[in-house]
């Protein structure tokens, strides 16, 4: 983390005299305490964050991506499976490759042993029901569990989620969250 | 899928931001109160805490109790005991709450919304006040005229 001090241009009169006063400690380990002592405007780096919206970025529901999925990728290793918008799904699944939800779903959205998937509920999506996969990204709306383990939980700013979220990296963008959160410990090695 | 953006840098300018009250590192207020402005905490904070405006909690800061908060919350320290239960520490905070990659709460958290950065520590249960959780309710309408008798 970094603190960049300006002198703010409205800043009042005895501000600037530089005299030291009882809140002078000098500076911490820290090194914020000599920042607040004179207060001035600090950017401060907070970590990273996500853009309101990155509907450039994530995957989109286009004909030819359902198209792809309904032929089917003969490798298996870049196959979509996507519940489309308007589409009722009820029941389990067990992924074996990254699945976006644009419908409805009721039931668990559970990763396959030994393979890493991502699950992206976009924005029309609303899923009733446990979801476990290594990266988890949410637009729309879930009620149940968030379980990416040790991965990644991402929440966008329209996503509605309520239950249990386990997490090992989570980006929270103003979402509308109810929900407990559980931080999973990386495993130590040899464990 | 790439959801990283470059690093967020959050602009805090205590005097536009009427952060007027201080707790300094080392520092310890515990009981009922009551701050009028901002406050920044660098200390430990503890007890029925109520801030009319934003509240930050400066890295190496903690607080703990029931607390209000009318603004903002920026987190950058410790909410709640380390390792602490989730009933023993919340806040309600009336605006947005930011908790950067250096904030950990381990304590209940509500807030309007709910800004989290990468790495930030969130345990314990999240709330999001809606618009209804903010209607008055019996002990906050005192001063307001009743209307008719």
């Amino acid at each position: 983390m970094k603190a960049h001090r300006y002198q703010h241009p409205d800043r009042h009169l005895e501000q600037d005299m530089g005299t030291p006063d009882m809140n002078d400690q000098g500076s911490t380990d820290n090194g914020y305490t000599a920042d607040f002592v004179n207060p001035t405007t600090l950017e401060v780096d907070v970590g990273r964050s996500m853009p309101p919206s990155q509907a450039a970025t994530l995957p989109t529901l286009h004909t030819e991506v359902q198209a792809l999925a309904a032929t089917g990728d003969q490798d298996g290793s870049t196959a979509r499976s996507l519940i489309a918008e308007g589409m009722h799904f009820v029941g389990n699944a067990l992924l074996r490759s990254p699945c976006s939800v644009a419908g409805r779903v009721e039931g668990n959205l559970t990763q396959a042993d030994g393979v890493v998937v991502s699950v992206v509920v976009t924005e029309t999506g609303h899923v009733k029901g446990d979801i476990t996969a290594q990266k988890i990204s949410v637009m729309g709306r879930t009620e149940g569990v968030l379980d990416s383990g040790q991965g990644e939980v991402a929440l966008h700013d329209t996503a509605s989620v309520h239950g249990l979220v386990r997490y090992g990296r989570i980006q929270v963008n103003g979402a509308d969250l109810n929900a407990t959160l559980e931080r999973v410990a990386p495993q130590k090695a040899g464990v | 899928m790439e959801l990283k953006t470059p690093q967020d840098t959050l602009t805090l300018d205590p005097i536009a931001m009427n952060v007027v009250n201080r707790v300094a590192a080392g520092t310890v207020l515990d009981g009922d109160l009551q701050f009028d402005g901002g406050l920044l905490v660098q200390g430990e904070v503890s007890g029925q805490v109520r801030v009319n405006g934003r509240l930050i909690v400066w890295t190496g800061g903690v607080v703990r109790g029931r607390v209000r908060v009318s603004g903002d919350l920026y987190l950058f320290g410790q909410l709640g005991a380390a390792g602490g239960n989730p009933h023993d520490t919340s806040l309600e905070c009336q605006g947005m709450a930011y908790v950067s990659k250096t904030g950990v709460s381990t304590g209940t958290l509500m807030a309007r919304r709910l800004q989290l950065y990468e790495g930030a520590d969130l345990q314990g249960p999240f709330k999001t006040l809606k618009l209804g959780d903010h209607l008055p309710v019996l002990h906050d309408v005192h001063t307001e005229p009743t209307g008719s008798p």
